[in-house]
């Protein structure tokens, strides 16, 4: 396993526990209709949670940085692949998202500020998922349409 | 519609070129040796510069290298070899 795909695999590991994490933060109790409302801890355990996945990441760039020769054009037109394949997933996500809560809260003019937290924090972890995701896809099967 | 495919001979020219080894060659063509991997089991279609590097670094010619094959696919898909 190379350098970039070992980074590749840690950083979807690290953003998945993050997401994971934060997930079931946000569903606990009342879920977003409380989410930092009256004291609300939750906010707080996320932020945490973020802070710890920034340093594991970190961690994760200064330990598998490359060495001389250690990428070359396929990992950097892999690397570009994923990041349009995460664009595209980030952009569905907060169209979709952003509709359904729409479509959701229609009638009651009103959306719990819970869901714009949550649609923060998953559009930023779903972009580094997706990304990682599709970079170790693209190292398992291959690029044939470059030449 | 003509499609093709990109083929090579890396393995067999690695072998004739005193058993170079996977590590040897993408030093020599300045790449990884997982992006040799790759080209030898067809993963990957390399750019024309590191097509060049690679032919170079085996002594040969690119076209002996990478060959092109073209394949014509008529309108319901079955393919023709030419």
């Amino acid at each position: 396993m190379t350098q970039p795909q070992r980074r590749a695999l840690c950083t979807l590991v690290i953003w998945g526990i993050v997401a994971l994490v934060f997930v079931a933060l946000f569903l606990w109790g009342d879920g977003p209709s409380t989410w930092a409302l009256y004291d609300d801890w939750r906010p707080k355990a996320a932020a945490l949670v973020l802070l710890a996945g920034f340093i594991a990441f970190w961690m994760t760039l200064h330990a598998t940085r490359s060495r001389r020769g250690g990428q070359d054009e396929r990992d950097a037109l892999i690397q570009a692949k994923a990041c349009a394949v995460a664009l595209v997933a980030v952009m569905a996500y907060v169209f979709l998202a952003s509709i359904g809560l729409y479509v959701r809260y229609e009638s009651q003019s009103t959306v719990p500020v819970g869901w714009l937290w949550f649609l923060a924090y998953t559009t930023f972890l779903l972009g580094w998922i997706v990304g990682s995701a599709a970079s170790l896809y693209y190292y398992h099967v291959g690029l044939k349409n470059h030449a | 519609m003509p499609e093709g495919r990109i083929t090579n001979r890396i393995r067999y020219l690695r072998f004739i070129n005193g058993e170079m080894t996977q590590e040897q060659l993408a030093e020599k063509a300045g790449c990884t040796r997982q992006t040799i991997i790759a080209l030898e089991q067809r993963k990957y279609h390399p750019s024309l510069l590191l097509a060049f590097r690679i032919a170079r670094a085996l002594g040969q010619g690119i076209e002996d290298v990478f060959q092109y094959e073209e394949q014509v696919v008529e309108p319901r898909g079955r393919e023709i070899p030419t």
